[in-house]
């Protein structure tokens, strides 16, 4: 419990010291919640003259859902390549660099210094996600009309994501832990990040993997249905095994 | 095909304004957040030894790649003394 | 205190403890040397929990260390021989850090940062601190807390010579708090200055254990240098000629007598050299400082 204190105290001051959560802002909030639907509303604008008459009709009837959903692609891609390689080094860096030397030697346990990271940048991240979408809700609604989309749709795809990513989290930990360069690990989720979503092409099985949380946060009008059940178990369980395994895994490693 | 190039009319030029216009207290923020990180990243590659590139080639890509230039340079442009102790 | 036993580490193929045992008395100061490579660090980190070890049996203040880790490592203190923190903190800062893992009182940081002479730059990133300045950090954090056994791996050898003299000072002052202290280094002068008892180690293995007085006595070398005012080459044969003699090495006008019998030869040396009929200007006893007894042990080998 001390060293959980003590580390997530530490957490804090990092992130905001090495500007993990300024960086963090922009690939979360910035980008796709902001600049997005910016672009969406000012391409048409700036393509007109440059396009034939047909393809500007296909641009004319962007309604408020349709650019909720071009903001889920956009925020996938960007979250996850930014929590992957802000996040690489959170526990790759420790051991590669020695820092655990004072902490492990005056008896800081492994379990403390894993759960508050994960639970630091869990909060963090769960957060940057609730705001990214509420802030692309105010600039949807003001750029575009039509479309069904409502806080509660939006609160609600947020959840998934925020499961989705909470996932993620837990798997950029274990390999941060496991290998010695956190770019290995930074690499490797992004490409099982973008790898996964493949299964969501299969009808039969999609649902039971973690991906099928972002197919159905773009499902307007049913986000939540009973289908989600097995996708929302199965990431809870990854999450119990990958923070086990991390601490388990700090435990054993040879930290000097 | 390309004749529609120059076929602006002023009908076509009073629309985007007019919509420009009702953006800006959108546009506004982000103009701000995106220069307000450009001057933050400029007065840390200043003050601070930089690692990877001399000084003046993180200034222009700070300058020159807006957003992606400072956020590169706060995440790999600082040095970390003791990265290189042993 | 420390009880060691059979301990073995390997790295990969490479055996770099090969099966060591030793004890450490409480309250004592243990110096362990030995060159770099010999194993030192690798003892130090297995002894702080840092790093697993392959086979063997550690005790400390009469506990398995294995099971009882985190138990023990609240009243051990280690100085790595080069710390590293968390650059973007300041120095109060990481103390603080790490005085909430040991829970020790926030209040007191200032005074510990006092007595490591860092009060001053207490509020300065520790990336822009200097090698000494880290030292005496590391010092710090090592020390919270009054920890009951205080491994120092090389504490002197990154310091200048000021610092240097400062820290064998502040060793000194913590053995007489009856601290029990493991201190390795290749400085000898230092260990003989500081340490009760020697351990030293070569590639992985403990070639001796013994308390310095004890050392002394049992390596001290049956040789007599002598130094004439001119080049006795020409009679250095009469002086070969008594029984009790064994060898006599030549080094322009000095000579070194090694003998069979140390005791008999102090008294039978002088009247031996008077017969010679030339000036002497100095004659001693050889004594062997901690650096020929490790030359000694470890070209043994």
């Amino acid at each position: 419990m001390k060293s959980f204190k003590a580390y997530f105290k530490k957490e804090i001051t990092e992130a905001i010291r090495t500007y993990k959560y300024l960086v963090l802002f922009f690939g979360f909030i910035f980008w796709p919640a902001m600049l997005g639907p910016m672009m969406l509303k000012l391409l048409p604008l700036i393509l007109k003259n440059y396009m034939p008459a047909e393809t500007m009709q296909l641009f004319s009837d962007f309604t408020r859902d349709y650019a909720f959903q071009s903001f889920l692609s956009d925020s996938f891609q960007f979250m996850l390549a930014f929590m992957a390689f802000v996040l690489m080094g959170l526990l790759a860096n420790e051991v590669r660099l020695k820092r655990l030397v004072f902490p492990y030697s005056r008896g800081a346990d492994p379990e403390g210094v894993v759960l508050a990271k994960y639970i630091h940048y869990a909060i963090t991240v769960s957060l940057f996600i609730l705001i990214a979408f509420f802030i692309d809700y105010l600039y949807v609604d003001r750029f575009f009309t039509g479309g069904i989309l409502s806080l509660k749709i939006l609160f609600e795809s947020s959840l998934l994501y925020i499961l989705y990513f909470c996932t993620l989290l837990s798997i950029l930990l274990y390999l941060s832990s496991l290998f010695r360069r956190g770019l290995a690990a930074g690499f490797t989720v992004l490409i099982l990040g973008f790898s996964l979503s493949i299964f969501n092409q299969f009808d039969t099985i999609k649902a039971y993997f973690p991906n099928y949380l972002i197919l159905k946060a773009a499902d307007i009008g049913h986000v939540f249905d009973s289908s989600l059940i097995p996708a929302i178990i199965i990431s809870f369980c990854l999450i119990i095994l990958f923070v086990f395994l991390s601490v388990l895994r700090m435990k054993k490693i040879d930290v000097a | 095909m390309l004749k529609r190039v120059i076929n602006i009319t002023p009908i076509d030029i009073n629309f985007m304004t007019s919509t420009i216009l009702s953006m800006l207290p959108f546009i506004i923020p982000l103009l701000i957040i995106e220069y307000g990180l450009m001057i933050f990243a400029l007065v840390q590659a200043a003050r601070n030894e930089v690692a990877y590139l001399p000084k003046w080639a993180w200034i222009l890509i700070i300058v020159f790649f807006s957003i992606v230039g400072p956020i590169v340079f706060l995440i790999i442009g600082k040095k970390k003394e003791t990265e290189n102790n042993d | 205190m420390i009880k060691v036993v059979d301990l073995k580490k390997n790295y990969g193929r490479v055996e770099a403890l090969k099966s060591i045992s030793f004890e450490v008395e409480k309250g004592s100061v243990f110096g362990f040397i030995g060159r770099n490579g010999a194993g030192k660090t690798t003892t130090m980190n297995i002894l702080t929990g840092l790093i697993k070890f392959n086979d063997g049996k550690i005790i400390i203040k009469g506990k398995d260390f294995q099971e009882n880790k985190q138990e023990v490592l609240k009243s051990i203190g280690y100085l790595p021989e080069t710390p590293t923190f968390y650059d973007y903190m300041n120095a109060y800062e990481y103390l603080r850090f790490i005085g909430e893992i040991i829970s020790y009182e926030g209040k007191n940081v200032s005074k510990l940062l006092e007595m490591v002479k860092l009060a001053k730059h207490k509020k300065k990133r520790i990336g822009a601190y200097s090698r000494g300045m880290k030292q005496r950090l590391a010092l710090a954090a090592a020390f919270m807390g009054n920890p009951e056994i205080l491994f120092l791996d090389e504490p002197a050898s990154a310091l200048d010579p000021e610092g240097r003299m400062e820290m064998l000072e502040l060793i000194e002052g913590l053995k007489n708090e009856k601290i029990t202290i493991f201190l390795s280094t290749h400085i000898l002068n230092d260990a003989e200055r500081v340490c009760n008892k020697i351990c030293i180690i070569d590639e992985g293995k403990i070639l001796l254990t013994e308390n310095l007085s004890q050392l002394y006595k049992s390596y001290i070398q049956p040789i007599f240098d002598v130094e004439f005012e001119e080049d006795p080459t020409d009679k250095i044969d009469l002086l070969k000629k008594p029984e009790w003699v064994e060898n006599i090495k030549e080094n322009g006008r000095k000579i070194s007598i090694y003998v069979k019998d140390l005791d008999y030869a102090k008294k039978e040396i002088l009247k031996e050299l008077s017969k010679l009929n030339t000036s002497v200007v100095s004659y001693q006893i050889r004594k062997s400082t901690l650096e020929d007894i490790f030359m000694r042990m470890v070209k043994q080998k």
